[in-house]
């Protein structure tokens, strides 16, 4: 048996079980859920929270709304105060976030739809119904937000928001959140639908476009353009909800965060169905969904799963990294600082998440051994130019096929400003082509060109670095000599970093943060937090070269280390965790 | 108790040139008290049944019909030496799913609904144990 928290499902439940603060109340990663307590405990339980930690609390549509034509803001129930709730957090010190769903919920009973608009329940790719089980067991059911019923209501529904909070003076930062699951490795909303109300509501959009472009609807000659012209649709709608969302709230308007919540896959159901759902398998999703940019969310697990090594996880990377680092997006100063953020060195540029090409290049199998949980993937929204973002010790890995105008205006700023680009130039369209090469002779770059396992040309132009190579050409080549493709190409680089070697299911994290005014030793400080979410006595090495410096080695449970000239060697036990600071410097 | 294997199997239709033409049965998933059945174990029973192509995507098939689905799943159950086993069509499976109110009500209504094939190999075998035993 692997995990030690397992526990069969195989009888039927005897007595009810009985909910706890825990896991109703504080469900986890900092949120609140003010619908299951009673208004008069709030300022108990809002104290609960430490200083200076921002406070998440999603808006529970069906609750102010259980119709969907009357609305409920204090007037009826006064758990739907939002106002006091507001003032209370005020009076405490305590930073509110409100969250507005913008796509089904998997943690509300039908999705969070006010129950008279829970009609069409929603499928998925492969037809099944969505039943997620929550925290307390119970199956929630999602229903399709493609049904127009639905949008109408919840466009009423967020000008009533916004104008609630207009008037009553609440000036906290909202955020409208997506709520998906990890399927396969790659991040699936749960707005996505392949029911009938989505077949009827594609029609419709088809049917319009047709008009809208004056031409004799012919109908969709093929799978690819069937495939394209849905995403277009998909994303038509998902726009509708934010939109009128964003412009209901507009002064407190803050953006869209996206979580990925655990054990909500169709993988997860069947498991827990079962009572066969591992930590290790949990703690691995943590990885991918950070590694994929989305934010990693545990309300649905019960808190007897969050005991150990997978609940100091979900508090160290998520509660006390991640939803910080999101949260500050957008603020300079609260990005500066000595707080811990993600160790993100290369960034994969990923706009059509149909297929994964970096997968196919074998580029992902390379940085998951040698720099796990070191790189991220930019989608269309967070691939962009900011001068504020440092971009000097960053790789960005960018298809050519997926390159327009204003995306190669973007690779050339990013080169010329000191970043590295690694651009495939297989499918780049060739008037881009023909400006690349005119950039290298305008500015007189020196082009390198090499064949090693497939055509590969570099140039540099200060700080910055260019390679460009031909993907499709290495990826018809065995996946050894993929990975020795990357390894040779991202050796010359002298990447600064800390050989890990880790047995088969240990998660580990890279964080950094600037030094402090005692560490000025150190251009910055690196921490690895390693984790044994298994049954399994697991080991693990860290080898540093001399421009690293051991600081100390700390939260250690379960675990043996010891440590040698540029070595640590660790013992994790079963549910072991441990962390290790280190100092770098040139 | 979990004696039940439980199987969740689906009907896809060809299309060709725009028009139905036929169909299969696929099994997408198959349960026990130890979780989804791992892929090696169902791929060694599909070489069993000389399958052309044993999983299309992460369903198992194509099956002409339901009977050589229902063997198919026959044969998982007798390699793991399970008493029973429910196959319940796509469509049943998701009225279960709006129908239960919770996990337990789920569970209880997959081991006791859809179509139930009984091993006979070992409910008879206990059957004739019991029968020792009472003659002792």
């Amino acid at each position: 048996m692997e995990d030690l928290s397992t526990d069969k499902r195989y009888s039927l439940s005897l007595t009810t079980p009985v909910a706890r603060d825990a896991d109703a109340v504080f469900p986890g990663e900092n949120w609140f859920l003010y619908w299951k307590t009673s208004s008069s405990l709030w300022k108990s339980k809002l104290e609960e929270f430490s200083k200076g930690v921002k406070i998440l609390v999603p808006i529970n549509w069906a609750f102010h709304s259980d119709t969907g034509d009357n609305y409920d803001f204090a007037e009826t129930k006064p758990e739907t105060d939002l106002k006091k709730l507001f003032n209370i957090a005020g009076e405490l010190g305590k930073e509110l976030i409100f969250l507005m769903p913008i796509t089904p919920v998997p943690f509300l009973p039908n999705g969070g739809i006010p129950h008279l608009l829970a009609r069409s329940i929603a499928l998925n790719s492969e037809g099944m119904a969505y039943g997620i089980v929550d925290n307390e067991e119970n199956l929630h059911k999602l229903f399709s937000f493609y049904d127009p019923r639905v949008f109408q209501a919840y466009s009423k529904f967020c000008a009533k928001f916004g104008q609630y909070i207009s008037e009553q003076g609440i000036s906290c930062d909202i955020y409208g959140y997506v709520s998906g699951r990890m399927e396969k490795e790659e991040y699936v909303s749960f707005v996505d639908d392949h029911s009938q109300v989505f077949d009827q509501a594609f029609g419709r959009f088809l049917r319009a476009r047709a008009e809208n472009q004056q031409t004799d609807f012919k109908g969709i000659e093929s799978l690819e353009e069937e495939s394209l012209v849905k995403a277009e649709f998909k994303n038509t709608i998902s726009s509708l909800y934010q939109d009128s969302l964003s412009s209901s709230v507009s002064a407190n308007w803050e953006g869209v965060l996206e979580f990925s919540f655990l054990g909500s896959s169709s993988r997860d159901l069947l498991n827990r169905m079962s009572g066969n759902d591992h930590t290790s398998d949990y703690s691995h999703d943590i990885s991918t969904i950070i590694g994929k940019g989305f934010i990693p969310s545990s309300i649905l697990l019960p808190q007897r799963k969050k005991k150990g090594v997978l609940g100091r996880q979900l508090v160290e990377m998520v509660n006390n990294t991640l939803v910080g680092q999101k949260l500050a997006l957008d603020d300079a100063y609260e990005r500066e600082g000595v707080q811990f953020s993600f160790l993100n060195t290369f960034n994969l540029v990923q706009l059509d998440t149909r297929k994964n090409k970096w997968n196919d290049f074998g580029l992902v199998n390379y940085l998951d051994s040698t720099y796990h949980n070191c790189f991220s993937y930019l989608n269309e929204e967070s691939f962009s130019w900011n001068e504020e973002t440092p971009i000097e010790e960053q790789f960005y890995f960018v298809l050519g096929r997926e390159l327009d105008e204003k995306k190669f205006r973007t690779i050339l700023k990013i080169f010329m400003n000191g970043g590295k680009v690694i651009l495939d130039n297989s499918d780049l369209d060739i008037t881009l082509k023909r400006r690349l090469e005119s950039f290298f002779l305008e500015n007189n770059l020196e082009v390198e060109k090499v064949n090693f396992l497939t055509d590969v040309s570099y140039t540099h132009l200060g700080e910055g670095q260019l390679v460009v190579f031909n993907g499709e050409k290495l990826s018809t080549r065995s996946s050894n000599d993929r990975y020795n493709f990357w390894l040779k190409l991202i050796g010359t680089f002298e990447i600064q970093h800390i050989i890990v070697e880790a047995s088969d299911q240990l998660e580990y994290f890279w964080r950094t943060r600037n030094s402090s005014t005692n560490e000025l030793n150190y251009e910055e400080v690196r921490r690895v937090s390693v984790y044994n979410p298994t049954s399994y006595k697991k080991k693990f090495r860290l080898k540093f070269a001399k421009n690293f410096a051991l600081l100390k080695i700390i939260d250690e449970i379960n675990c043996n280390v010891t440590s040698q000239p540029h070595e640590v060697t660790g013992e994790l036990l079963p549910d072991g965790s441990v962390s290790v600071d280190f100092g770098v410097f040139s | 108790m979990m004696n039940k294997l439980i199987a969740i199997y689906k009907y896809k239709s060809h299309v060709v040139e725009g028009e139905l033409s036929g169909g299969a049965y696929f099994l997408m998933s198959m349960l026990s008290e130890d979780g989804p059945l791992e892929k090696n174990l169902l791929d060694k029973i599909s070489n069993d049944f000389f399958l052309v192509s044993s999983t299309v995507g992460e369903d198992y098939g194509p099956f002409e019909s339901l009977e050589d689905l229902s063997k198919f799943c026959f044969s998982i159950c007798t390699e793991l030496k399970s008493p029973y086993v429910t196959l319940h069509s796509l469509e049943e499976f998701n009225a279960l799913i709006e129908k239960s109110a919770n996990l337990t009500e789920l569970l209880s209504d997959l081991q006791s609904e859809g179509n139930l094939l009984e091993n006979v190999a070992i409910t008879q075998k206990k059957s004739l144990m019991q029968r020792v035993f009472d003659r002792v």
